[in-house]
C-alpha cells in the first residue's frame, strides 16, 4: 500500500510518483499522510514538504496552496515550488 | 510598359520582403510552440484546483462569499482586455477590440461607470483612438506573467471587495487551436463556480471548508487570469505565423509574376533589336 503522491504548480508538475509518508505544512500546523488516511483538505503554509519514497527521502519548498489527502493520494497545489 | 529595370527592382523589394515575412513566420512558429507548452503545462494545476473547488462548493452546501455574490444593483464594472504589443497578426487584435468597443457602448449606453485596464500596447492605442482612456498601460512580457497575474487579481479582489466596482468582465483571445483564436468575454468577479453533482466524499476540513474556499477563490481566479494571459500569447503567435504565411505565399505568387513579365519584355526588346538591326543591314 502506497500513496501516489502529486505537487503541481501553475508552470508545471513538479513532482509525481509513490511515497510511503507525506508530511506538509497545513494552516493549523505540521501534518503527515500515511496510506489510510481519511479525506482530508487543507491549505497550506509556506514551508517544506517531506515525501518519503522507497528511495529515500525528497524535501520540497511550497509557497501558498493547498493539500489534499485520501486513502491512497496525496494531491499539493502550490503557486510556487522548489526541490530542495 | 514598365521598363526592365523597372520590373527588376520590383522583384527585389519583393523578394526582401518575403524574406522578412518568412523569418517572422519561423520566429512565430519557435515562439508557439513554447507558449502552447507552458499553457499545456498550466492545465494540471487548473483542472485539480478546479475539481478541488468544485468539490469544496458541493461539500459546503449554501456557499456565501463575498466572492461569489452577486451585487443587486451594478452601476461600475471594470474591462480588462489583454492584447498584444505588436501588430502583424492579422485579426487577433481588431477582431476583439471591435467586440470590447461594442460592450464599452452598451454599458456607456446603460449608464454604468467604465473602468479599462489594458494588457498590451494594441489593445490600448485602438480604444485610445476610440476615446476610451484606459487607468494603466501594461506591457507583455511571458517572463513577468505570475507577477502581472498576481497584481491584476489582488487589484480586482481588493477593488470588489472595497466596493470600487461591482462586476469584473475579462477580453482575451481564446486560444482554440493554431488556426482559430475566438474573442471571448468571461465574467471574472463575482465568481461563478458550479458545484460539482457527483457524490462526493466527506472530506475533513482544516480550518473550515468555508475559510477553504476563501483561500481557494483567489487562487481561482489567478489562475483564470493566467490561462487568459497565457492563451492569449499563444494565440497572438498563431495568429502571426499564419498571418506570415500566408504574406509569404502571396510574396512569391508576385514574385513568379513579375518574373514572367520581366522575362517577356526581355525577350520583345531582343526581338525589337534583332528586327532593328536586320532591317539596317538590308537598307545598306
Amino acid at each position: 500500500m502506497a500513496l501516489e503522491v502529486r505537487i503541481v504548480t501553475p508552470r508545471k508538475v513538479v513532482w509525481e510518483g509513490t511515497a510511503n509518508a507525506v508530511q506538509a505544512p497545513g494552516e493549523l500546523g505540521e501534518f503527515g499522510v500515511l496510506p489510510k488516511h481519511i479525506p482530508y483538505l487543507t491549505t497550506l503554509r509556506p514551508g517544506p514538504v517531506t515525501v518519503d519514497t522507497a528511495q529515500g527521502k525528497l524535501v520540497f519548498h511550497v509557497g501558498v496552496g493547498f493539500a489534499e489527502a485520501g486513502p491512497d493520494r496525496v494531491t499539493i497545489l502550490a503557486e510556487t515550488c522548489e526541490e530542495k | 510598359m514598365a521598363s526592365l529595370r523597372d520590373i527588376r527592382t520590383r522583384i527585389a523589394s519583393v523578394k526582401s520582403t518575403k524574406q522578412i515575412t518568412s523569418a517572422m513566420k519561423m520566429v512565430a512558429a519557435a515562439k508557439l510552440r513554447r507558449a502552447t507548452e507552458s499553457a499545456t503545462n498550466a492545465r494540471p494545476y487548473q483542472t485539480a484546483l478546479t475539481s478541488t473547488i468544485q468539490r469544496v462548493a458541493a461539500g459546503a452546501g449554501d456557499v456565501s462569499h463575498p466572492l461569489l455574490t452577486t451585487r443587486p444593483a451594478i452601476t461600475r464594472v471594470v474591462v480588462v482586455v489583454i492584447g498584444s504589443d505588436r501588430g502583424l497578426c492579422a485579426g487577433f487584435n481588431s477582431n476583439r477590440d471591435r467586440r470590447v468597443e461594442e460592450f464599452l457602448n452598451k454599458l456607456k449606453a446603460s449608464g454604468k461607470q467604465v473602468t479599462l485596464l489594458t494588457f498590451g500596447k494594441k489593445a490600448r492605442d485602438f480604444l485610445k483612438n476610440r476615446g476610451w482612456a484606459s487607468e494603466n498601460v501594461n506591457s507583455l512580457t511571458a517572463a513577468t506573467y505570475a507577477d502581472a497575474v498576481r497584481a491584476l487579481s489582488d487589484k480586482l479582489t481588493a477593488g470588489f471587495e472595497g466596493g470600487e466596482f461591482d462586476e469584473a468582465w475579462l477580453y482575451y483571445n481564446r486560444f482554440k487551436s493554431t488556426l482559430t483564436q475566438v474573442p471571448t468575454a468571461v465574467r471574472v468577479l463575482p465568481l461563478s463556480i458550479e458545484a460539482s453533482d457527483e457524490a462526493s466524499v466527506e472530506y475533513t476540513y482544516e480550518p473550515s471548508g468555508i475559510e477553504i474556499l476563501g483561500t481557494l477563490l483567489p487562487l481561482y481566479l489567478r489562475t483564470m487570469l493566467l490561462q487568459a494571459f497565457l492563451e492569449n500569447e499563444a494565440g497572438e503567435h498563431a495568429s502571426r505565423m499564419t498571418a506570415m504565411d500566408n504574406a509569404t505565399r502571396n510574396a512569391s505568387d508576385l514574385i513568379g509574376r513579375l518574373t514572367l513579365e520581366y522575362n517577356r519584355s526581355r525577350q520583345a526588346a531582343i526581338t525589337r533589336e534583332l528586327i532593328e538591326i536586320i532591317s539596317g543591314a538590308e537598307a545598306l
